[in-house]
């Protein structure tokens, strides 16, 4: 019993620590996404991350989130993430915001 | 302890990533109108903090993310006993991989102070200061929305624990069912009860609590395009068997887990949003678990011993 619970608690601890380089950044972040799900779009949502990459696909899926964006309850916490996003765009005089798709959202 | 602290303290040289920059009024001070106010006060003042002490460098906010993370397993190991259950207690809470995206993403920070208050609560339940635990629920609920289910955990320990009579628990619940009542309301615009919805957000929770044991496939963005009405129908009928079980055996560990979980959960599987569960969500649920499997012995009576 000993051995199994320093052993599980090893490899958790192992686990962990291969784990936390994932939050390193947004670059090691969003690797890690496109590897483990890679059919699903949420890290192309951080637009400060992914206009640093390709602006006109994030601008491109920026106006799509914007022009079809849900009221429903179950899209606020997608609209509340996209419209910080876009202030923080705009505090930080981002480039993202002279684009012309994105210019009429800042 | 000095392991978590050891393997946690490369994150004070991480940036800011995804979500903790989408609010620019909690990291920079900037007013916007999404600021939730009062609602999570507590949370707000630990982000206060936080700029104290680096400003908007990113080392200072992760210090108080993983000192929260530390208090808490100090706090947990006085609510447990035995030498190898604790080490295997505490490693599940404090090194558990699951437990990565609360301590490491700053925008995780709610549920940590939502564990440090519950546990505050849960040692003033083992001490009978009641006063105590009123105060430390209240600021559950100023630490996440969410927080609202400290009172009912709370309950459930003392229960388990053997720490109040009867009369107590009914007056408990003449005295707090009003108060989690009143706070529930307040989310009454976001409250759905949708079926389709819950039944997603539970099949989810089965597959997240798989990675308990088999802690793989941890990720920022889950793909559920697997769940299908079959796999759904088969954690239900997982979770209906741990339900029975804990039914009949009212008073063991696997039945406090099992309520633990449930009551965890709740606001989660009748809030519906957007992204649904993700692994910070499991650090109440994972202090569960840890409790349950070093907890001092409590003896194990059945439902019908009970009745």
């Amino acid at each position: 019993m000993k051995v199994l619970g320093l052993g599980l608690v090893l490899v958790w601890a192992l686990l962990t620590s291969i784990q936390i380089e994932t939050w390193a950044s947004n670059r090691t972040l969003w690797t890690h996404a496109a590897r483990t799900s890679p059919r699903l779009a949420r890290p192309a949502i951080n637009l400060a991350a992914s206009f640093a990459e390709d602006p006109q696909a994030a601008a491109l899926w920026l106006h799509i989130a914007i022009t079809r964006l849900p009221t429903s309850p179950r899209q606020a916490e997608s609209a509340v993430a996209i419209r910080g996003q876009l202030r923080l765009l705009t505090a930080f005089g981002s480039p993202a915001c002279l684009h012309p798709d994105v210019r009429p959202y800042c | 302890m000095a392991l978590t602290g050891l393997l946690y303290a490369r994150t004070l040289g991480y940036a800011f990533v995804y979500e903790d920059l989408n609010d620019p009024a909690s990291m920079f001070g900037r007013p916007i109108d999404t600021w939730p106010g009062w609602n999570r006060l507590l949370t707000s003042a630990s982000l206060t903090l936080s700029r104290l002490i680096s400003d908007v460098q990113p080392w200072g906010w992760h210090l108080v993310s993983v000192a929260a993370h530390l208090v808490n397993g100090a706090l947990l190991w006085c609510l447990i006993g035995g030498r190898w259950a604790a080490v295997l207690a505490l490693g599940l809470f404090l090194l558990h991989p699951l437990q990565v995206e609360s301590v490491a993403y700053v925008s995780s920070r709610p549920d940590l102070l939502l564990g440090t208050c519950l546990l505050c609560g849960l040692l003033a339940v083992e001490r009978g200061r009641w006063g105590l635990l009123a105060l430390a629920a209240g600021a559950a609920v100023l630490a996440k929305e969410s927080g609202i289910v400290a009172i009912p955990l709370c309950v459930l320990w003392a229960w388990w624990r053997d720490r109040v009579t009867t009369v107590r628990l009914a007056w408990a619940g003449v005295i707090f069912g009003p108060i989690v009542t009143v706070i529930a309301l307040r989310f009454v615009d976001v409250l759905a009860l949708d079926p389709a919805y819950t039944s997603t957000e539970v099949t989810k929770a089965v597959s997240l609590g798989a990675r308990v044991l088999v802690p793989v496939g941890l990720t920022i963005d889950h793909d559920w395009g697997w769940i299908t009405p079959a796999v759904a129908a088969f954690c239900w009928l997982m979770v209906a068997v741990w339900g029975c079980y804990a039914l009949i055996e009212l008073r063991s560990r696997f039945a406090l887990v099992f309520a633990w979980c449930a009551i965890a959960l709740a606001p989660r599987l009748v809030t519906p949003l957007l992204e649904g569960l993700h692994e910070h969500h499991l650090y109440v649920p994972l202090l569960g678990l840890a409790l349950g499997v070093g907890a001092s012995h409590t003896p194990e009576r059945t439902l019908w011993e009970s009745v």
